[in-house]
């Protein structure tokens, strides 16, 4: 079977030249590394010093710190995005730009005014046999809500509340830990952690289960949630609506590793 | 002889296509099955072989079996190709893996890999087991709809899935 074979000798091939990318650098003779750290250092001294003269931008959380030097700056569309390259939204409302750190972002669909999500890393399939998505940033507004008091779907749609936080307290499809206050991109809003947890949800989303074989909870038109789904929301009090912004994993770790990779695109966030 | 993790996370190249000879027969069966084109089939594999040389280093070996967590993988390619109508190949345009012609005897071979690899598997767990797998892995229907069909709950369908995927997995691991 040449395909088999043929595609064994790409994959091996493919292998090998990981490989051999990773191994120079750590094949470098000692006095080339110091070299090659010291000129990285002085290079590295010299951007601060020249980016703190010009301007600074207060950050996610923290304190003033140095801008980096400008980024190119593209319109974000689908698909893999590249280190150190900011991306400006073109539907999203409001527009946001951002910059990632590592190559293992990518995002699908970019033509939404209420909700931008960007997947990092692959999906996987857990011990009891349910497909899982990769880690997810995502940025929406919440305009409107299914209310968990009512009990059919159409019925239950209804405007955001003004206390989202609260209404996520409320919700009994999820667990919410407490709101702490936190700034990013300048603006300061609140951010909370998220367990979904239901035995059956409170209103099941037909999108999910119709597209995706899944049963999820719906909090609101386009926002469907499966059991276990573990999140670190933020809310921010934007125009026209309040920005939230949410790190989502499955497990633990993985949210972990989430918040981490996540970092820096927060802290590279611009609104507007 | 090395365990699948072995073959995974080692640094010899040729340790993945070890890996790769254990598992492509049932990928290409697997994704076979639920496309019903060998073409896609192939390509899917290929993304999804891919995928997995991309994302090993992070692979955890204490969280799951090797095997599982390349068909999460496969999974997850499934459900994007469902969603946009094409397989993408972005993995395997990140690391330069040229496209792989499927020829007639190709496509002969994996539409049987389809018809025999995954049912025979199967068909040697317990009844219960069995048709909770069918019905959730390969016919991709929810808990909730399996458990009212068996007149049962969706816990007992989960744990008969789990239970029967399990088997698999240690029936894989015997075949090596």
């Amino acid at each position: 079977m040449s395909f088999v074979s043929d595609l064994r000798d790409e994959l091996v091939a493919a292998a090998e030249r990981e490989q051999a990318r990773r191994l120079p650098r750590v094949e470098l003779p000692v006095r080339q590394t110091l070299l090659a750290a010291a000129a990285a250092a002085a290079v590295a001294l010299i951007v601060i010093i020249a980016a703190g003269s010009l301007s600074t931008a207060r950050d996610e959380d923290g304190p003033i710190v140095a801008e980096p030097t400008p980024e190119p700056i593209r319109d974000l569309f689908g698909g893999e995005l590249t280190p150190d390259v900011r991306y400006r939204t073109r539907a999203l409302v409001p527009q946001i730009s951002f910059v990632v750190a590592d190559d293992e972002w990518k995002t699908t669909d970019t033509e939404q005014p209420d909700v931008l999500a960007l997947e990092h890393g692959e999906g996987y399939f857990d011990p009891d046999g349910e497909r899982r998505p990769p880690g997810l940033l995502v940025f929406g507004r919440v305009i409107e809500v299914y209310d968990p008091a009512v009990k059919r779907l159409s019925a239950s749609l209804t405007t955001a509340p003004a206390d989202l936080y609260g209404w996520y307290r409320a919700h009994p499809d999820l667990r919410v830990g407490r709101a702490r206050p936190v700034t990013v991109a300048g603006v300061p809003g609140q951010r909370f952690d998220v367990e979904v947890d239901f035995d059956r949800p409170t209103h099941p989303d037909p999108q999910c289960r119709r597209l995706l074989q899944l049963t999820c909870t719906a909090l609101g038109p386009g926002a469907a949630f499966q059991d276990g789904t573990l999140m670190q929301l933020t809310v921010l009090p934007t125009e026209p609506e309040p920005l939230v912004i949410s790190v989502e994993h499955f497990t633990r770790a993985g949210l972990r590793e989430m918040e981490k990779v996540s970092a820096p695109v927060l802290k590279s966030l611009r609104i507007g | 002889m090395p365990s699948d993790e072995d073959l995974l996370l080692s640094g010899d190249p040729e340790d993945f296509g070890r890996f790769y000879d254990r598992y492509v027969d049932m990928l290409l069966g697997y994704f076979a099955r639920r496309i019903h084109d060998p073409e896609v089939a192939a390509d899917l594999t290929a993304e999804t072989f891919a995928a997995a040389l991309v994302a090993r280093r992070r692979f955890r070996r204490a969280k799951t079996p090797a095997v599982a967590w390349l068909f999460g993988i496969a999974q997850h390619k499934l459900a994007d190709y469902r969603r946009r109508g094409a397989a993408e190949d972005r993995m395997r345009h990140r690391l330069g893996v040229q496209h792989v012609p499927v020829g007639e005897d190709d496509a002969e071979m994996i539409t049987l890999l389809g018809r025999d690899a995954a049912w025979q598997l199967i068909d040697e767990l317990p009844a219960d087991q069995r048709d909770a797998v069918r019905a959730h892995v390969l016919e991709d229907r929810t808990y909730s709809d399996i458990a009212v069909e068996s007149s049962t709950s969706e816990a007992v369908v989960r744990k008969r899935v789990s239970r029967g995927l399990g088997a698999l997995r240690q029936r894989m691991g015997a075949r090596r």
